[in-house]
């Protein structure tokens, strides 16, 4: 027989023994006593409280992207004009400072002004200067975007952009272009050494001059990366 | 030789034609000061005729520029000075009028034009003295600026004045009522071509045309400079056909020293001492 707490004595004090023990135990949680209300309707409680608060948490991050997006295609629209100036035959003062209002835009303005790089002769000096304003604010978008055009096989750039982008990259301190920058070098290198085509292959159209061109270029580039250095 | 003679005789001869009806229009010229685009010639060197500065109106300016144009780059078969393997052309830049200082061409504006062969920018202001009963004395200040060397100067190189500015007419020379007496000095724009040329292509390491051109520009500039000039003037252009002079002894000596110049290179006849002997 057993020995326990309802052990011995007759049925009614068995029970009453019990009954005393149980109203012996500390009272359970609220918690607990809620799970137990719920039994098995818990689990699909839980999973609307996660989604619930999941939602909660990136509706601010995702409305903020919606209003960046909107924003974007407003300035898209507004820096409509300001493209159309830069096409206009205009004083080269009056692209410059075009170009500076449209660097005021941010990030935005970048895809414009790295375009307008395209434009040989003062459309290209004044997007250079609106790239340099840009990254007054912030150089880190302008870093991420320019190596990218030292290896472009679309032939969208003349080696004269190249030479600005490389000079660029130096002054606003884009350390992890350094890469990018070496191996650029050894293509204008092998150009120089006779071996033009993989460089060809990358811009629009070659240096009329090599002889004079591909020096400027490597000289370009190793300041550049002198300065990174420091 | 003889062909070299023919062209510049000729042209002369259509420039004293050309340069009377488009000088009426110069000496009325209104003041618009700025630097427009002005598109190169493809693959060719270019020499920039931008717009003068005065007073009066701009189509008279326009014609003028598109007759000089086309006097000085169409009708001579392509060709200004004739050497080998190159050809300048000549642009009309219109609207481009930079200032008369030549504060407007910065080491980023140069650069771009050297990059695109631009050997030459000519520009200036002309000027109309009225005379009581007679007609108005005319009076020019016309600009030259040498391309290649000014972006040399930007690279900090040792180089003559690349700004040339000439003053029609001379000091002493009698007053000047027709224009076309004025300023249809061809001599002049060879002159500084010949040397930008030379400078650009010693530049580029085509030796054989840099050494012809640079020899030509000394030849050139040496009859300028026995014209009266003004002071500033004589002296700035001295010192350029001194520097050609120089530029024709370094072509030949890194035509010698450079490994890939031909065994029978005509160059090698040549002493590096006396660069132009036989040819000034």
């Amino acid at each position: 027989m057993g020995t326990g707490p309802a052990g011995g004595g007759s049925v009614e004090e068995r029970l009453a023994r019990l009954e005393g023990l149980l109203a012996a135990r500390p009272a359970q949680g609220w918690l607990a006593r809620f799970a137990g209300w719920m039994g098995a309707e818990l689990p699909k409680l839980l999973a609307a409280v996660v989604v619930l608060g999941l939602g909660w948490a990136i509706k601010d991050s995702v409305d903020l992207a919606i209003k960046q997006r909107q924003l974007d295609l407003s300035y898209s629209k507004e820096m409509q004009g300001l493209l159309q100036k830069l096409a206009e035959p205009a004083e080269m003062a009056q692209l410059q400072s075009t170009a500076v209002v449209l660097a005021a835009y941010g990030e935005a303005a970048l895809p414009a002004l790295l375009s307008e790089l395209r434009f040989t002769g003062l459309r290209a000096d004044a997007a250079e200067q609106g790239l340099a304003v840009l990254a007054l604010r912030d150089p880190q978008p302008l870093c991420a975007a320019l190596p990218r055009i030292l290896s472009l096989r679309s032939r969208q750039f003349d080696w004269q952009v190249h030479l600005k982008v490389v000079r660029m990259l130096g002054e606003q301190d884009c350390v992890k272009a350094a890469a990018a920058l070496r191996r650029y070098r050894e293509l204008v290198q092998a150009a120089q050494a006779g071996r033009p085509e993989r460089f060809e292959a990358l811009v629009r159209q070659a240096p009329l001059a090599p002889a004079e061109e591909y020096p400027r270029l490597l000289k370009a580039v190793d300041r550049a990366l002198q300065e990174l250095a420091s | 030789m003889k062909t070299t003679k023919f062209i510049h005789a000729g042209l002369l001869c259509r420039l004293c034609l050309l340069v009377p009806i488009g000088l009426m229009g110069l000496a009325t010229t209104s003041a618009r000061a700025g630097i427009v685009e002005c598109p190169a010639a493809a693959g060719q060197f270019s020499v920039f005729l931008s717009e003068p500065s005065g007073s009066g109106d701009a189509a008279a300016a326009r014609q003028f520029l598109q007759r000089l144009q086309f006097e000085l780059d169409q009708q001579r078969d392509g060709r200004w000075i004739s050497s080998p393997a190159t050809d300048v052309r000549f642009v009309a830049c219109f609207k481009r009028a930079p200032a008369l200082d030549g504060q407007d061409f910065n080491p980023t504006l140069v650069e771009g034009l050297n990059s695109q062969r631009v050997l030459l920018e000519i520009w200036g202001a002309v000027d109309s003295e009225p005379v009581a009963g007679a007609a108005p004395r005319l009076s020019a200040q016309m600009n030259y600026l040498l391309v290649p060397m000014r972006f040399a100067a930007d690279q900090h190189e040792p180089v003559a004045a690349p700004l040339q500015r000439l003053r029609y007419p001379e000091q002493g020379a009698a007053p000047v009522q027709d224009a076309v007496q004025l300023i249809a000095r061809p001599l002049d724009i060879d002159a500084f071509v010949a040397a930008a040329l030379g400078f650009k292509l010693l530049r580029e390491r085509s030796f054989e045309p840099a050494h012809a051109n640079l020899c030509r520009a000394v030849s050139l500039l040496q009859a300028i400079a026995q014209r009266p000039l003004a002071g500033r003037s004589k002296a700035d252009l001295l010192a350029l056909k001194q520097f050609a002079l120089d530029s024709a002894g370094r072509t030949l000596r890194e035509a010698l020293a450079d490994p890939s110049y031909a065994k029978t290179g005509l160059l090698r006849l040549h002493d590096a001492t006396k660069p132009c002997a036989g040819q000034e």
